[in-house]
């Protein structure tokens, strides 16, 4: 006859040893399968006599029972340690790169024209936008820049013939959307884009650079309206902290022309080298639009007013970012360039 | 322009007005103030004298002094200087002293043995500019006069450099102020301070000697005084003193006298040794031939300069430089002194032309004032009289076609108030147009000799401006026009292609419009002819470009250089030509492609540039049936790895990989001229029904009998046969194999009513299989 118990304690200790799904099996044939010591009980029973059959018949279900259940148990275990070591192989480094989807950087100067664009665009104005190549007679005559102007000596330009040249302004923007606005407004657009002088290139200057033009024509536009404009752009640029002031100065094409500076953002407008001491950095150039430009391009200055601005795009620019080398922005290094990606 | 504040405290009241004060006037009344500076500077001065000077027995150029200094004693110096010698009157530093224009502070100590007490100065050392000084004082320090009082503390003063230089931006609407007169008329107006000079306008009464005449509208006035008696002798001290800090070199009596007449009127003047002069003068603008200038150089003269000669010989080339004919030297004691006014452009004209700048030119370009000439001339002649006490004047001989100035000109205090937008009450216009000195009838404003530059109501507006307190304008958005603001459908595209490629990876550069000769040759996609440049900085930017690959190329190598190949990078940017205005978008690809940092990279191929181009075309709502690529046949890339851009039979813009040899080898570029397409309708959109009967996938793999036949080319017949079934189309598979080639399809069939039956699927399949077979060079691969 089997010794229940014996054979219990027998199966636990060599449960125990198992840690492989294969000699699980191989045991678990042994104690419950064909020829098994369950099958070999069961085969006793029948030759029991009746009275022993009841109860020994139960003895060895129990026995069965416990059996599968222990077992069970250790499949359950032995599942459960596979998916632990599964999981513990499949670990990765999670500080090595991700995958890479880098985005790419905006040109710096973009990223100030696109600036500009958004804001006036929130004030109501249209984008224009002119050729690089233009005639002489926009670029200077119609902007009150009559040939032998004083103020033609500081723009030297690049002339292609004796008519044509590459803009050394965004100005001459004006005199084409005013022409074609045959002398109706209201008018009001600003103009980005690249303009050129003969300046030998170096840390300041570039004989490439790009301004953004501005220009609104109405029977009421002022230069209180102007001041405000600027004053609301400055700061969306370089923080609702800063002080705007206006200065008076000259330009061909407005009159009166005023020239805009911010409190400087570095020193708070205590004085550093940014601001060459002074506490101020100026930002760009506007005024009301002369008589003679609206005169010139078809409106009538009795009826119609209005008022111009150009900002340097460059200058913001490297204001804005701290970039000491305006041929930075020219040169396509990907160091720099790869930079703006955080902007 | 450099101005003494000293000097001008001669002219105008500025007693009230302190250095500080006055630069804050000007810079809110249009004179940007670049400057600041002390004509000299320096704490603790005596004037000494030395008694005592010694070779140093242990240097060869060091000298051991005693200097007498008053109540400062008798100081030890040890000096280096080679001009220093017993009995001389020095500037002496005394320990304590600051010297910024060396950044030393004096101290007391042992050179070499001998006690030092002090420093003897050179006028470098006191920070007087070296343009102004003589070679003698550059060459070591300073030797005062052998009047100077010993003991003075008060050097600086002494010595008139006691004095804060203005470097001023006269900005081209105010010649008028291009002068320490003008500039303090202008002060006087700015805080309403007196004038202290006075001039009269009434030449005074002397025959004329010399007859001069123009026979040239580009000299309409022309004065000249006939001077005798010069004597010889030293410039007023204080008027050295004055061109010194003000950067102008004292050279002889006669030309200090000119330079400082016009430092002080902005009046040119010309000397003439009339000794020399022979006849009559003369202007003319039609004189040809040759000259010697005063800078000893020879000049072509042509029609339409302005020259000033005698009886035989041009005499001056005028407005810009006298000629060493009628030169005046050491030796002339006969002189004519000039005033003329002459016509800005044609002075412009012949300078720039002669490439031949002066002074005077520089003066007479920016416009001098023909009303004013008599004023200047006779202010001119008084600091003769200052200069050379004993001169004669023994002739003066005028030429005037110049009519005294006439005319108004409209001005309301309404419209003043309209176009600033501003609330100016009268009796501040009225105090402005006073300060001015202008006439107002309260309809019109006469026109003024002094402000030749006030002609029209917005001068004035201008002159309310900058005059008067900001706080009168409305700064407010009120009475703006109201317009609705947006980008026009064009802008708006190019800005999203620009998103579109950032998002991508791509970094955006902006290269220079104006390239050389080689790079306008190289890489070209668009036949274009360039602009070329009349009078280019440099050879590097002869033409406006009419590609932007080859930029885009450069700055490949510019990085590539540095050890960045890896690169992506695309600009948008205008190009104008002669045929036309573009915007072109180019694209470079270079070196590896990241994929997982630096742990999986690849090469950037062909694929990824025609990725790009299909992600550009689809954000521009470009659908792919709207253009084609066909092989290119440009010579700078590749022939079996670039592509043209068609849109019809047009090209549009062509990519791939460059020609394998050369500076731009294996690139991948991309050139496409965007006005193309974003001038045109995005293609329309509709959602489609989707089907409630599943999809059924299929696969057909078709060897390749001809390697020319194309994936493109089976993708269109399997379309053609699968018709309305066939819901897609895509291959999923390319194998190669003893250079043939087989490539693999997957077929999405689906059918609206209801599903397939496994013989509808076989029977579709194979009239798919037959019309691909029959029409291409292709088999079934089995």
């Amino acid at each position: 006859m089997i010794n229940f118990d014996e054979v219990l304690a027998e199966a636990k200790q060599r449960l125990a040893d198992i840690h492989e799904n294969s000699k699980l099996v191989e045991l678990k044939a042994k104690y419950l399968g064909g020829s098994s010591v369950v099958k070999q009980a069961f085969k006793d029973l029948k030759d029991l006599p009746k009275e022993e059959k009841g109860n020994f018949g139960q003895r060895i279900n129990i026995f069965k029972n416990t059996l599968e259940s222990l077992f069970e148990e250790k499949e359950k275990e032995l599942e459960e340690e596979q998916i632990k070591s599964k999981l513990e192989k499949e670990k990765c480094d999670i500080t090595l790169p991700g995958n890479t989807y880098d985005f790419g950087a905006k040109h710096p100067c973009q990223i100030i024209i696109d600036e500009l664009t958004d804001f006036f665009i929130g004030m109501g104005y249209k984008v224009a936008e002119g050729n690089e190549v233009d005639l002489d007679l926009f670029n200077f005559e119609l902007v009150n820049i009559p040939k032998d102007h004083p103020s033609r000596d500081m723009q030297d330009s690049f002339y292609i013939s004796d008519n044509l040249l590459l803009r050394s302004q965004t100005s001459g923007v004006q005199a084409h959307v005013m022409q074609e606005a045959k002398g109706q407004g209201p008018i009001k657009i600003i103009c980005p884009g690249k303009t050129y002088r003969r300046d030998d290139d170096d840390l300041t200057h570039s004989h490439q650079f790009s301004q953004c033009e501005g220009l609104v024509i109405s029977e009421k536009a002022s230069m209180g309206n102007l001041m405000k404009t600027l004053d609301l752009m400055a700061k969306h640029i370089f923080g609702e902290k800063r002080e705007v002031r206006f200065r008076p100065s000259f330009f061909p094409f407005t009159e009166p022309s005023i020239e805009v500076d911010v409190s400087c953002f570095e020193c708070q407008g205590k004085g550093c080298d940014i601001c060459k001491h002074t506490g101020w950095i100026e930002i760009l150039g506007a005024g009301m639009v002369h008589p003679e430009v609206l005169r010139l391009n078809g409106f009538d200055p009795d009826i119609y007013q209005g008022f111009a601005f150009g900002i340097g795009i460059e200058r913001l620019a490297m204001l804005k970012f701290g970039i000491d080398d305006i041929r930075k922005l020219f040169n396509s290094d990907i160091t720099f360039l790869g930079q703006f990606r955080k902007e | 322009m450099k101005f003494s504040y000293k000097l001008l405290s001669t002219l105008v009241d500025l007693s009230s007005c302190s250095v500080d004060e006055l630069v804050n006037k000007l810079t809110f009344a249009q004179f940007e103030v670049e400057g600041v500076e002390k004509a000299a500077s320096a704490s603790s001065l005596v004037i000494g004298q030395v008694t005592y000077c010694e070779k140093h027995p242990d240097s060869d150029h060091l000298h051991v002094l005693k200097v007498n200094c008053g109540q400062e004693g008798v100081l030890d110096i040890v000096c280096g200087a080679p001009n220093v010698a017993k009995g001389k009157k020095v500037i002496v530093a005394l320990p304590g002293c600051e010297l910024k224009a060396i950044d030393v502070t004096i101290k007391k100590g042992v050179i070499r043995g001998f006690e030092s007490n002090g420093m003897c100065c050179s006028l470098s050392e006191l920070g007087v500019c070296k343009e102004s000084q003589s070679e003698e004082d550059l060459a070591g320090i300073h030797l005062l006069d052998d009047d100077a009082p010993i003991g003075e503390r008060n050097v600086l003063g002494y010595l008139g450099l006691d004095d804060t230089i203005l470097d001023i931006n006269i900005l081209p609407n105010r010649p008028d102020c291009l002068s320490h007169i003008g500039l303090a008329r202008e002060i006087s107006t700015l805080i309403n301070a007196k004038l202290l000079f006075d001039v009269s306008s009434d030449l005074p009464q002397v025959k004329q000697t010399i007859k001069v005449t123009s026979s040239t509208p580009s000299c309409d006035k022309f004065l000249l005084a006939e001077v005798t008696n010069l004597s010889k002798g030293e410039t007023p001290k204080e008027v050295v003193n004055y061109l010194r800090s003000l950067g102008i070199r004292p050279v002889s009596k006669i030309v200090d006298l000119g330079n400082y007449a016009m430092l002080l009127t902005g009046q040119p003047l010309h000397m003439y040794d009339l000794d020399k002069v022979e006849g009559d003068l003369e202007v003319v603008s039609n004189y040809q031939g040759k000259i010697l200038a005063l800078n000893d150089k020879e000049y072509d003269v042509i029609e339409g300069d302005i020259v000033i000669k005698d009886k035989v010989k041009p005499c001056c080339l005028g407005g810009v430089m006298g000629l060493r004919s009628v030169e005046v030297d050491d030796s002339t004691s006969h002189i004519g002194i000039e005033a003329a006014h002459f016509y800005h452009a044609d002075i412009r004209h012949t300078s720039s032309r002669l490439g031949l700048v002066s002074d005077s030119s520089q003066l007479f370009v920016k416009g001098t004032n023909p009303y004013l000439l008599e004023e200047n001339f006779n202010y001119t002649l008084k600091l003769l009289k200052e200069f050379f006490p004993e001169a004669e004047i023994k002739g003066l001989s005028i030429y005037n076609k110049v009519e005294d100035l006439k005319g108004s000109y409209p001005f309301s205090i309404e419209r003043l108030n309209k176009r600033l937008g501003s609330c100016y009450p009268q009796e501040v216009v009225l105090d402005v147009l006073n300060r001015l000195h202008l006439s107002f009838d309260g309809k019109e404003i006469k026109k003024n000799k002094y402000r030749l530059d006030l002609v029209e109501q917005c001068d004035i507006d201008e002159e309310v401006f900058r005059l008067s307190d900001q706080k009168y304008i409305d700064i407010s958005l009120n009475n703006m026009p109201i317009t609705s603001g947006e980008l026009n459908p064009r802008q708006l595209k190019i800005r999203k292609v620009r998103e579109t490629l950032i998002q991508a990876g791509l970094n955006e550069t902006i290269t220079y419009t104006l390239i050389n000769d080689k790079l306008n040759k190289e890489l070209r996609v668009f036949n274009n002819e360039s602009f070329k440049v009349l009078h280019p900085l440099s050879d590097d930017h002869l033409y406006v470009r009419s590609d932007i690959l080859s930029s885009l190329a450069q700055a490949i190598n510019y990085n590539k250089a540095r050890k960045h190949s890896d690169l992506a990078l695309f600009e948008i940017s205008p190009v104008d030509t002669p045929n036309g205005h573009h915007t072109y978008l180019s694209i470079g690809l270079n070196g590896f492609k990241s994929e997982q940092g630096f742990l999986r990279t690849r090469k950037y191929d062909f694929y990824d540039l025609k990725g790009i181009l299909i992600r550009v075309m689809d954000t521009l709502g470009f659908n792919d049936r709207r253009y084609s690529l066909v092989r290119s046949k440009n010579s700078s890339f590749h022939p079996g790895r670039s592509a043209d851009i068609l849109i019809g039979k047009k090209v549009i813009g062509t990519f791939g990989e460059t020609m394998p040899k050369g500076e731009y080898a294996n690139m991948y570029l991309l050139e496409l001229d965007l006005e193309e397409v974003v001038n045109q309708h995005s293609s329309k959109f509709k959602m489609q029904q989707i089907s409630l009967i599943q999809p059924i996938r299929r696969d057909l793999a078709f060897v390749l009998l001809d390697e020319n036949v194309t994936s493109a080319d089976i993708i269109r017949e399997i379309k053609k046969a699968g018709g309305k079934y066939l819901l897609d189309v895509q291959v999923f598979d390319i194998f190669n194999k003893d250079s043939i080639t087989s490539l693999a399809f997957a077929l999405t069939l689906v059918r609206e009513e209801r599903s397939f039956t496994d013989d509808e699927i076989n029977s579709l399949l194979n009239t798919i299989i037959l019309n691909v077979t029959h029409t291409l060079k292709v088999k079934l691969k089995g």
